[in-house]
């Protein structure tokens, strides 16, 4: 076992490596000036020697390979740089976005877990019947609706119309203000959650010890809750964790209607103001969270499954 | 699966233990907010507080010399500068009382007396040397527009002198730049801004909220309301849904299309006023045939300015433009000189005279007997840019120009304009920042000028007329030079204006005594109360 | 593999339905659309559905019957040339890197890895917004960003099917590299990724209708849905028609493509199949 972690570990070098260049080069490779972009003033224009000084001061007149090699340097002493916007720390921000995008993200997947849950048990008992067609229906519907369509829906009916929830705004971060883009979010999940729910239940259900269990009288909701459940559920919450990327997708459009302060705002607000310290830290960062969930994930894998192990020893 | 129970079960309370650290990871509160004392008022039922929604906000740093933080500051009341504009843009001494021109070189300008700054200092001329040397400070990126001052002395202690390089006219206008906010010495700026307005720091929080409390002992009064909240929405529709479900009380930037359903809401003011930020075009003279004049007067008569007011700002988001200078400004000829309406015959004739003709009856202009057409840039940013484009495209095509629309971000906008790699641009600029018309002309149509450049216009007679009227004292004089370059550039059409922006406010009934300023950069006020 | 559909399922054939009509839409546009969709109107601006308009006009007084008829053509287009490009891509890349192994596979399986590190949207936004809109750099982000997982799942596949008899018979026979490829690998893995790209064609038009709505999609007058709805959320209470329908549009498209996607993996899928028999 340690032996696997190792060689994973291992691998995961080059795979951050690569992350770091793919987030460096897309920045440089996109059109419009660094410079002049950060120096540019709202009403219009930009001072020359501004500009200059701007470029001499942050390294921007250097070559690129240069360039990336001081950046990693920073970046791997845990300095992401300065924003070009604010002039504050391009980490700090992202770590106090990071939290408040956690937040959605966490309450958002126990939201599509309450959908999915029940839809996918359902579905699968009762697989193949017309309750099996609706349920999947239901749940492929909020996948398919787009994001922001019914995230505008949603603040129509609740807090327009009904008066009941407030339309937008982090607030003071409690339940009133999650509950809109966690929903939004949520049945936008679900549906991937379901699936998955409703094949882990459907194989469990087919194991020996189940059909045992049926043979000696057991009545169907005990096998259900009691045998099947446990088993089945474990797939669904190994996987909840790779689908974190999904969450992080929906979080850029529905915290920019919501107006949260999520790393999804933050990083469509750098692009649009050409920040690329920002835009660079905050795919940096996200790629690194991302490599490390699904390491995190591989590893629980190859706990569950032995043969994983040693299948992967060629 | 292959698990044996023993095993399941550990897996289960591995599961259960990272569900709980991640847990309580989210539920702790936010508390990365800047307070600036440990006690916190929280409102009581007998204090009045104003929400307020905003577009704009500061962007991490509450240093008012920092970019245009000060701009977010002096809108939310904290800050204050030296001379301002009233809401008809007439200068008005504010924390000077008056000014002297010693010398054509030298200012003297006079203190108010009697004012306190937020932590109780007093204003003096320390603090406003100290202040304006912020801006001068070689790291500050706003410096170069300060680079004509060559001193700043104190003469006594509520005097100052300011020493230019040269003959500079607009120099008392720049100091309303709230870059230039008169800020308390020997205070961290950045976590805690101790300035002289209505109303006082009391706390912020990045992209969320900025929260003021009044300043009882404000110079000018005391404010109407007891404390203030600023919220930052940058979604125009969500602003206006905070202002409906009640969350807010006033919110600016409102979208166009609701203000006629909220005219008719008893529950709401709308207030309406033309700003300082003109919409026009950049013509790239370096291009045929947009180097004829005729051709260029030709997109201007072809341009029914009333009806983009009408469509892309659903009537309410601007008036027609004559000149760059909006009406409201003392610079303005805009009650000399006739709006340009539609006009196709004379659009047809000077079309004609520039070349282009239909020959093969397609219905489309030719130019050269080669297939034209024209396209306009423009960008992001601002909503409304790109339905003022598609409005054109219809009105150039309805005449016979075949016309395209393409829509970039600021920055490669920017590099595009640089290079001269366009036809027609569509831009929004604030005319005017600190209410003197040497900032536009000179960066647009002095051959010197940046945007000039980009336009590739360069006339001697207008840079003499530029040149004299920077650095020419006598008002009336000044007026005059500014006068022949409208005119002529209004001759020459090197940009072509379209609309003033309409600035679009919402408070509920209950607000009272708000006004608004063209230049945007005052918002809340000690005027403003709220009647429950 | 083949398995009889299950005949009585009206899910199946609503779903086909719904994309063998945006698919006639989006090629025979040009004589089903009554009106111009680029074809600015002003006078007629914001009009609600009626005879001459059934799904009313839009802020340029463009009908928006037309729009959504022409921008099935550039959603689905959009759709199709994303998930055929980075199929291809994607099968090309694996399929070689899992046939030959070695060094080579596990650096080109580590370069995969850092393309999948990327949130997709994020990456696309990314690429889309620092380039600018437009429709080429929209498909641009969007290869850019899916390829990567056809890439893993052909390997994967290759690896599975490489071991098996036909294939040893065929290389012993000296059959060359290439044609074993091409002839007896590829057709036997190919199955798993035509499912991936029907999910993926429903992902990408969501995806490209997301980036539009932020702004980074395609230039106007092009209708594209996504577009369509950013242009209408200023209007969805004076006039929520510009939003709904559009919105419904994409809904139904994408929500077809997932239901037959799902309908393939069941067929396909091993462990649910047991059933079927």
């Amino acid at each position: 076992m340690i032996e696997f972690i190792a060689r994973r570990l291992l691998l995961l070098v080059p795979v951050l490596l690569l992350v770091s260049v793919i987030s460096f080069s897309i920045i440089y490779i996109s059109p419009g000036d660094t410079a002049e972009n950060a120096i540019m003033n709202p009403g219009g224009g930009v001072d020359r020697k501004a500009v200059e000084e701007f470029r001499a001061k942050t390294g921007l007149d250097e070559p690129v390979h240069i360039q990336y090699i001081n950046w990693m340097g920073r970046v791997l002493r845990g300095d992401l740089g300065e924003s070009y916007m604010t002039g504050v720390g391009v980490s700090e921000a992202i770590f106090r976005c990071f939290k408040v995008t956690l937040k959605l993200a966490v309450v958002s997947m126990l939201v599509s877990l309450v959908i999915a849950l029940p839809l996918g048990i359902i579905s699968a008992v009762k697989k193949g019947t017309v309750i099996d067609d609706v349920c999947r229906l239901f749940a492929l519907a909020g996948v398919s609706m787009p994001n922001f369509w019914q995230a505008y829906l949603l603040i129509i009916v609740f807090a327009l119309t009904l008066k009941v929830l407030p339309s937008s705004g982090y607030g003071d971060g409690g339940i009133t203000y999650l509950f809109l883009p966690a929903v939004t979010l949520g049945t936008g999940y679900a549906a991937v959650t379901m699936r998955l729910m409703r094949s882990s239940m459907i194989e469990v259900l087919q194991q020996d010890y189940v059909r045992a269990a049926r043979a000696k009288g057991v009545p169907e909701h005990m096998v259900i809750f009691r045998h099947a459940l446990k088993n089945s559920l474990i797939p669904v919450v190994t996987v909840a964790g790779l689908n974190f990327g999904y969450l992080l997708n929906g979080s850029v459009i529905v915290e920019t209607i919501f107006s949260w302060p999520g790393i999804g705002n933050l990083i469509v607000s750098s692009i649009l103001s050409k920040d690329y310290p920002m835009i660079q830290g905050c795919v940096l960062f996200i790629a690194v969270i991302f490599v490390l969930v699904n390491f995190a994930v591989d590893i629980s894998y190859a706990y569950l499954n032995p043969r994983i192990r040693y299948e992967n020893k060629n | 699966m292959y698990l044996s129970k023993r095993n399941r079960i550990t897996f289960m309370v591995m599961l259960l233990v990272m569900a709980t650290v991640l847990g309580s990871l989210c539920i702790d509160q936010d508390s990365e907010e800047k307070t600036a004392s440990a006690n916190q008022t929280k409102p009581s039922g007998q204090e009045s507080t104003l929400r307020y929604a905003a577009t704009f906000g500061p962007e991490g740093t509450l240093d008012p010399a920092v970019k245009w933080t000060g701009w977010y500051l002096r809108e939310a009341g904290v800050y204050e500068t030296l001379f301002s504009y009233d809401e008809n843009m007439n200068l008005q001494p504010e924390l000077a009382t008056k000014y002297e021109q010693v010398s054509d070189t030298e200012w003297r300008i006079f203190i108010r007396e009697g004012v306190k700054f937020h932590d109780g200092t007093p204003l003096n001329a320390d603090a406003v040397i100290y202040s304006l040397n912020r801006v001068l400070d070689d790291n500050n990126t706003r410096k170069g527009e300060y680079d004509f001052i060559e001193s700043i002395s104190k003469y006594s202690d509520s005097a100052v002198t300011i020493k230019t390089n040269s003959t500079y006219a607009p120099t008392i206008a720049s100091l309303t730049d709230p870059v230039t906010s008169i800020v308390s010495p020997g205070t961290d700026l950045n976590i805690a801004p101790v300035g002289t307005g209505p109303f006082k720091f009391e706390s912020y929080t990045q992209d969320v909220s900025l929260s003021l409390k009044k300043n009882d002992n404000y110079w000018n009064g005391t404010a109407g309301v007891d404390r203030a909240i600023i919220y930052f929405v940058t979604d125009e529709m969500t602003r206006l849904f905070k202002l409906e479900s009640n969350e807010v009380d006033i919110a600016d930037g409102l979208p166009q299309s609701e203000i006629a359903g909220l005219h008719n809401n008893p529950e709401y003011k709308i207030y309406s006023t033309p700003t300082l930020r003109t919409y026009f075009l950049y013509v790239n003279m370096n291009k045929e045939p947009l180097n004829d004049v005729k051709f260029r007067q030709a997109l201007n008569y072809a341009i029914d300015r009333q009806q983009i007011v009408d469509t892309a700002l659903e009537g309410v988001g601007g008036t027609p433009a004559k000149s760059f200078f909006g009406s409201m400004m003392s610079w303005s000829i805009n009650d000399r000189i006739d709006m340009v309406s539609r006009d196709e015959q004379k659009v047809r004739s000077l079309l004609t005279e520039a070349g282009l003709e239909d020959i093969n009856g397609d219905g489309w202009l030719e130019y050269d007997g080669k297939p034209f057409e024209l396209n306009i840039k423009t960008y992001t940013g601002r909503p409304q840019l790109k339905p003022a484009a598609e409005v054109i495209e219809a009105q150039f095509e309805s005449v016979g120009i075949k016309t395209s629309v393409t829509i970039l971000d600021k920055g490669a906008l920017e590099t595009d304009l640089n290079n001269k790699d366009y036809d027609l641009s569509l831009y929004a600029w604030t005319v005017a920042p600190t209410g003197d018309p040497d900032y536009f002309v000179s960066k647009h149509f002095e051959s010197t000028g940046a945007e000039a450049q980009k336009l590739s216009y360069s006339n001697p007679e207008v840079d003499e007329w530029i040149k004299a009227g920077r650095q020419t004292m006598n008002q009336t004089e000044r007026k005059e030079y500014y006068d022949k370059v409208q005119e002529q550039v209004l001759d020459e059409c090197p940009e072509i204006f379209v609309f003033y922006q309409n600035s679009l406010v919402g408070t509920n009934k209950k607000v009272a005594g708000f006004k608004q300023y063209p230049n945007e950069i005052t918002f809340l006020t000690k005027d403003i109360s709220i009647d429950e | 593999m083949k398995t009889k559909i299950n005949k009585k399922n009206p899910g199946f054939f609503l779903s086909a339905g719904i994309l063998v009509f945006f698919i006639l839409a989006a090629i025979f546009a040009g004589y089903i659309a009554p009106h111009d969709p680029e074809k600015a109107n002003l006078e007629l601006r914001l009009k609600e559905p009626c005879r001459e308009f059934p799904l009313g006009t839009d802020h340029m007084g463009r009908c928006i019957l037309s729009r959504i008829i022409f921008g099935a053509r550039i959603s689905l287009s959009v759709g199709l040339l994303v998930v055929s490009s980075a199929l291809a891509l994607g099968l090309a890349v694996g399929s070689l890197s899992g046939y030959y192994g070695g060094w080579a596979d596990e650096a080109v399986m580590r370069i995969v890895d850092a393309f999948l590190a990327f949130p997709s949207l994020l990456l696309a936004l990314g690429i889309a917004g620092l380039f600018g809109a437009g429709f080429t750099n929209l498909v641009i982000a969007l290869i850019v960003v899916d390829w990567a997982g056809y890439a893993r799942l052909a390997r994967s596949s290759v690896i599975s099917v490489k071991e098996q008899d036909y294939i040893k018979a065929s290389k012993g026979l000296g059959v060359g590299d290439m044609h074993v490829i091409v002839h007896h690998v590829i057709p036997n893995i190919i199955s798993p990724l035509i499912v991936m790209a029907t999910i993926g064609m429903g992902y990408v038009i969501l995806s490209a209708a997301g980036l539009s709505f932020l702004g980074f999609g395609v230039q106007p007058p092009t209708p594209e849905w996504g577009s369509m709805l950013n242009e209408g959320k200023t209007y969805i209470r004076s006039a929520p028609y510009i939003m709904v329908f559009p919105g419904i549009a994409i809904m139904l498209v994408v929500l077809a493509f997932n239901y037959l996607g799902d309908e393939l993996r069941d067929l396909i899928d091993p462990r649910t199949r047991k059933d079927i028999e």
